[in-house]
């Protein structure tokens, strides 16, 4: 099942807690002193005020809080300047998996977290999504069995394309051959299995 | 869903047979009671029935009146020249035409054109279907009529559309996450609780009234 089916934030969505691994640049506002594990290439483990340091999401937004307003969040290279306008400019062609596995639900996390830019950021992954929708559509109508071509997808999208596949691909057997039968739901078998169980037990 | 279950929906729709046999009782099934059975005689049964007679040979199935050739190609220009998808003759025309043609060719008349019109209008809405499809979610529609869509032909952009409709609703909404925005959220909660015994002492003064009026009206009834 896609967590996506659901509209909500889903608490023990792998798909979100991997998205919650991608790294955030962000800049320390205070010297710190025990933190030289964030960063390899700090001196005596103290990270000296000023510094940018690629940070884990889900760490940078503790760490980001005002009550200890200890970093200053940026927004990841991915949705701003030269790879915005590439997004802008034809987005179809774009290779997302290379720019974040998970370009979209990284971006929506990030969005919630970014006041100033948060409806700017979202405009952005709706219009991407929109603007590479018709060629997801092409490739899950008309791609062959084998050969699937997932290189330039994000996460999301494989699994949009990996799903609208498999039901294509029933569909085109039944209009081809229809050899297929109704399969019993899985619940229905392993009712049936228990039942005769325990009629053995007995 | 499965298109084989959507073909066992289809099975249910109605047809006339001649049935080869003659049986003076009535067939009590869920979908209703059919017959008795003369032979010679037309009689309608639900398709699966017509599908499992004709394959013991103890039937001649009856073309629906839609499966002709001047009718399809009409429907089939008419689909051509329209934008919108035009009313179809079923609602099942492409599983009902298709278990026809498998089952029982020799009772259809002109069964290869009729194969090749039904093939052609399933690929012109389907091709439809698609670039609607694509304008919708371009323009970022809310809502879609499906006016003559067949159950078959929306089950053909499953789970496609609604999945990426799901994503892109997703992708749009900002949800709260800030702990700080948390915390307001629970004081609003505390206040409302702190307002709660007034307004409940009113109703349960209202609920006295009312039992008081109850009880005093149940009195003048029983007196």
């Amino acid at each position: 099942m896609l967590p996506w089916r659901n509209c909500k934030k889903h608490y023990f969505s792998i798909e979100e807690i991997l998205a919650s691994q991608e790294k955030v640049p962000c800049t320390f506002r205070r010297t710190a002193n025990q933190l030289g594990i964030l960063d390899p290439s700090a001196e005596d483990g103290i990270i000296q005020k000023g510094a940018v340091v690629d940070i884990p999401l889900w760490l940078a937004k503790t760490l980001a809080r005002p009550n200890h307003g200890l970093v200053k969040m940026q927004l990841p290279k991915i949705y701003k300047d030269v790879y915005r306008d590439s997004l802008v400019a034809d987005a179809s062609v774009v290779d997302l998996y290379k720019m974040s596995k998970f370009f979209y639900s990284f971006g929506k996390q990030l969005s919630d977290y970014d006041e100033a830019n948060s409806k700017e950021l979202r405009n952005l992954l709706t219009e991407t999504f929109k603007n590479r929708f018709r060629q997801l559509m092409a490739w899950v109508q008309n791609m062959g069995v084998e050969e699937v071509i997932t290189e330039k997808l994000d996460t999301l999208e494989r699994k949009l394309l990996i799903d609208g596949r498999n039901a294509q691909n029933r569909l085109n057997n039944w209009l081809s051959n229809r050899v297929e039968t109704i399969q019993a739901a899985d619940m229905v078998m392993n009712h049936s299995k228990k039942r005769k169980f325990s009629d053995l037990e007995v | 869903m499965d298109p084989t279950e959507i073909e066992f929906i289809a099975e249910g729709e109605h047809i006339s047979i001649i049935p080869s046999f003659s049986i003076e009782s009535v067939i009590h099934l869920i979908s209703g009671d059919f017959g008795p059975f003369r032979a010679g005689f037309p009689q309608i049964v639900p398709l699966w029935l017509a599908v499992y007679l004709k394959q013991r040979r103890s039937c001649q199935i009856i073309q629906p009146d839609w499966m002709n050739v001047e009718l399809l190609e009409e429907k089939k220009e008419e689909e051509k020249n329209s934008r919108y998808f035009t009313k179809m003759p079923s609602k099942h025309y492409m599983e009902i035409s298709n278990i026809l043609l498998d089952v029982s060719c020799d009772d259809i008349q002109f069964s290869n054109e009729i194969r090749t019109i039904i093939k052609d209008i399933w690929d012109i809405r389907i091709s439809k279907l698609r670039t609607s499809v694509d304008a919708f979610i371009k323009m970022g529609g809310r809502h879609a009529q499906l006016t003559h869509l067949t159950q078959l032909e929306i089950n053909s952009i499953r789970p496609l559309l609604p999945d990426a409709f799901n994503a892109l609703q997703k992708l749009n909404k900002r949800d709260v996450v800030d702990h700080e925005d948390s915390a307001l959220i629970t004081d609003t909660f505390s206040m409302s609780a702190r307002n709660e015994p007034s307004t409940s002492q009113t109703f349960q003064q209202d609920s006295v009234d009312i039992t008081a009026s109850l009880s005093g009206s149940q009195q003048s009834g029983l007196g």
